[in-house]
């Protein structure tokens, strides 16, 4: 049978981890007391020799023959006997690699038996309103702006000055717009520098000023408008809230399911 | 929205009576938002952020690999495709090596262009129902193990490498339908996108890559869509093997008045070996198709640039030395440059970028319907298989997604690759019909990673003498003129200032064709921001011609020097310190004359 209607205990049962702490845990505790020429019993059953059989099967796209099977049981042994040996030996120890290991797959089995749960509307909005920062709109700024380039022009600056005195400047061809609306600080830093912007909001609005610089050269600026920092519309973001709300349900049960382990142990901190 | 319905899917022909709950409640989710959002008609224009009458420089990424992807999950990719997009706008991502990354700028837009041709198994292995089939269980434990090469050699180039594609293993069995497991992928991807999806300042367009490979050569394709109205399935090369099937297919459920459109968006073609174009030999309705579907080609990403190859053997020609890596480096026991023959090479040389723009002049000159079929502009994007779009900076990159586990040492000896680049648009507003629209159009251009702003067209006799430089024809254009066109580069720095300003011409003459590079602004000290105007005194009224712009920085760190740094054996990898000129690419504009 391939299909278990439980999965949680399907793929506990079938999970080679679990098969891994317990045959570790027994061997660790027979190697404790008994002599490492004690011989050791290895039980190949049908549902291993089925699985061996399967695998291949879907690698090599037919069946294995008797020679093959035997070959491939013969395969599994030798890695087992070496692994049981590796264990014996305490190579699992101090490693790194398997211990990581080890903790990914209990994260994954973790993970795999936690089904999502949709919240219901109400629930949703409340999570919404307590994580208001996230979805937060941030200030915006809405400008227009002439360039004057240095590289034209012997005197940018003083250039820039003389046109603000007229209020009506004509700059330099640039290659952004002229205009922006609505754009936050940080999105504005990035393209003409922080100074720049820092400069840019504190302007009386609606009238030419500066100059100020930015990455490309000099510039005067009139500000339109400041819109100050703002919650969308819950309609507006709802889809965004909805995978958000599911995504903190996962990491709380992660977090919960180490917590509960967690409080199994006893932490010593010398 | 209230258009709720609640539908699933089996996928297992013989699965349980009682599926797992959590593959219920998945189904139902996902298809239940797939269908709310299915009816959403795209077009809202109107953005309060958008200027009007004037088109905003928007930065994207389109060639973006997650977990999503086999190969990518083969070599330790957790991310998926949420994951891409929220790293897109900004959100931390930790990688499997405990690596924290992220950008300072965020993107504006993305797709996520997972390979369709392991959806069905990305599907199946992931499911609860499939966790213990052999075929899954495998391939996760290789991935758990590191065996990323094992999974990539032995599961996913036999589906894409043989002359005849073949679907997965696991497609085999008796019980598996992988077409409905590739549809179900199919839907989780859009889904995921759509809620990415916030019109006027970020957006997630529908895509996934078409992987063709026969005999390991990269004729692939990505496949984006202008809005959540897609076709059901995801056309992919294993059961639409040739190009023209992915065209037809696109054709008849890709419908325009249906609210449907799509462009096919030709990639990597430096390791295409010359194939994936061939013009000549198709007829006037294929001709048509690729016409209308492919209408840009990535000229730079992190497996080298595409822009141009030098002849066999020169390596000198500074026209088109520019991150080079013309052999794929799982290929490198073929040999080199040195070890490659000329007719391979003038092969190879065939499929770059600038040797297709001459191709199709030469298909429109020669014949009688006046169809370009290769009108190709120019993106730049990663192909990051992290799932980390736009992750362009030098510090930091450490090489392709194969390198996860690798040591600096190994990365150093296979530094060809570079983090990609990025595709710029110029569209009215920040939305996915917007974007589309200007990728369609051709208003976009590539870089090799730097938000260099850049316009580039055809403007009047005053170009950069007027503050407002009125661009008659922008990039991607067409014009059919008997008059020496005026072109006017209009570019501004970003983290480096800028070096230089080429414009490159090709055209064809008495059946020739000729290509020049014109050196048309030299700025030794660098340069905040630069316009250019340059006439083309060399017109010819008869030839069918392109021009495109390549606006280059002064030289700065490439990522190997400062991993080299990083271990203190600069010293031992001499090339790894290398400067590297990074640089704009603008989409061309054409002369197309009327009278022959």
């Amino acid at each position: 049978m391939r299909y278990n209607t439980s999965i949680q205990i399907g793929a506990l049962t079938r999970e080679p981890l679990l098969y891994f702490f317990v045959v570790g845990g027994v061997l660790f505790a027979l190697s404790a007391w008994w002599p490492a020429t004690t011989t050791e019993r290895i039980v190949l059953d049908d549902a291993r020799v089925e699985l061996l059989a399967a695998q291949w099967h879907t690698q090599m796209g037919r069946a294995p023959d008797a020679a093959e099977r035997e070959q491939l049981l013969e395969d599994w042994l030798r890695e087992e006997i070496y692994y049981r040996e590796a264990r014996r030996l305490g190579l699992d120890q101090g490693d790194i690699i398997v211990r990581r290991r080890l903790v990914q797959k209990l994260t994954f089995l973790n993970e795999d038996v936690v089904p999502d749960r949709v919240p219901s509307r109400s629930e949703l909005m409340e999570y919404f309103r307590a994580q208001a920062d996230r979805y937060a709109i941030p200030d915006r700024l809405s400008f227009e702006h002439r360039f004057f380039d240095d590289d034209r022009r012997t005197d940018a600056h003083g250039d820039a000055e003389r046109a603000l005195v007229a209020q009506v400047p004509e700059g330099d061809p640039f290659v952004l717009p002229s205009r922006f609306r609505l754009r936050s600080e940080e999105e504005l830093a990035g393209v003409f520098g922080a100074p720049f912007v820092d400069s840019l909001r504190a302007y009386p609005p609606d009238r030419w000023s500066g100059p100020l610089r930015s990455v490309f050269g000099w510039h005067v600026v009139r500000l339109e408008s400041r819109d100050p920092a703002r919650l969308p519309r819950f309609a507006d973001v709802e889809s965004r809230v909805l995978a958000d709300f599911l995504n903190d349900q996962r990491q709380r049960a992660n977090d919960e399911y180490y917590a509960a382990l967690r409080a199994r142990h006893e932490i010593v901190r010398p | 929205m209230s258009c709720v319905r609640l539908t699933t899917t089996r996928i297992a022909r013989s699965g349980p009576a009682g599926a797992s709950f959590r593959a219920l409640m998945l189904g139902a989710v996902l298809l239940a938002a797939f269908w709310a959002c299915h009816s959403v008609v795209a077009d809202q224009p109107q953005c309060d952020n958008a200027a009007p009458a004037e088109k905003q420089l928007l930065w994207g990424d389109l060639h973006v690999h997650t977990a999503w992807s086999l190969d990518a999950y083969a070599f330790g990719s957790l991310a998926t495709p949420a994951d891409a997009y929220a790293f897109a706008r900004g959100q931390p991502l930790r990688l499997a090596n405990g690596e924290i990354v992220q950008i300072d700028r965020p993107l504006d837009f993305v797709a996520v262009t997972d390979h369709a041709e392991s959806f069905d198994v990305m599907y199946l292995c992931t499911d609860p129902l499939y966790r213990d089939d052999p075929y899954c269980s495998e391939m996760r434990e290789r991935q758990r193990n590191r065996e990323g090469r094992w999974i990539f050699n032995a599961r996913l180039l036999p589906m894409l490498v043989p002359v005849t594609p073949r679907g997965a293993g696991v497609c085999a069995q008796d019980d598996v339908d992988c077409g409905a497991a590739s549809i179900g992928q199919w839907r989780r991807k859009q889904e995921i996108a759509n809620q990415a999806n916030d019109p006027c300042n970020f957006t997630a367009l529908i895509g996934y890559e078409w992987t063709a490979t026969p005999g390991g050569r990269h004729w692939h394709r990505n496949v984006i869509f202008r809005s959540g109205s897609v076709p059901d399935e995801a056309f992919d090369y294993i059961r639409y093997p040739r190009a023209d099937m992915l065209w037809r297919a696109l054709s008849e459920h890709c419908k325009p008045d249906g609210g449907c459109d799509a462009l096919a968006i030709p990639h990597n073609i430096n390791w295409a070996d010359g194939g994936g174009f061939d013009v000549a030999e198709e007829d006037l309705e294929t001709l048509t198709l690729r016409a209308r579907y492919e209408r840009l080609a990535e000229m730079h990403q992190e497996k080298g640039s595409s822009e141009c190859l030098p002849e066999h053997p020169d390596t000198t020609d500074d026209d088109c030395d520019f991150e080079l890596l013309p052999i794929n480096p799982a290929h490198a026991h073929l040999g080199g440059p040195e070890g490659t023959r000329e007719e391979q090479w003038a092969r190879m040389r065939s499929s770059y970028y600038r040797p297709l723009l001459g191709r199709g002049l030469l298909e429109f000159e020669s014949r009688e319907d006046a169809l370009n079929p290769l009108k190709l502009g120019a993106i730049g994007s990663t192909d990051n298989h992290l799932g980390t779009p736009g992750r362009v900076a030098q510090e930091g990159y450490w090489g392709s997604m194969s390198m996860l586990w690798s040591t600096d040492e190994e990365r150093l000896a296979r530094d060809g690759f570079n983090p990609g680049g990025l595709v710029a648009v110029w569209a009215e507003e920040n939305t996915r019909a917007a974007v589309f629209d200007a990728l369609k159009r051709r208003e976009a251009y590539a870089t090799s990673g730097p938000r260099i702003s850049l316009r580039f067209g055809i403007t009047d006799g005053q170009g950069c003498n007027r503050p407002d430089v009125d661009f008659i024809t922008p990039m991607g254009g067409t014009i059919s003129s008997a008059e020496a066109p005026s072109f006017t580069v209009l570019a501004g720095r970003d983290q480096a200032s800028l070096a230089e300003v080429h414009i490159i011409k090709g055209e064809v003459r008495a059946g020739k064709l000729r290509e020049t590079v014109h050196r048309v602004g030299v700025f030794p000290e660098g340069r905040g921001s630069v316009c250019v105007t340059w006439q083309d005194d060399d017109f010819d009224p008869a030839a069918p011609a392109f021009w495109y712009t390549r606006v280059i920085e002064l030289p700065t760190a490439r990522w190997s020097g400062y991993v080299c740094e990083r271990i203190g054996k600069c010293d031992e990898y001499p090339d790894a310190d290398r400067k590297v000129a990074q640089r704009a690419w603008s989409s061309p504009i054409w002369h197309e004359p009327h009278v022959r």
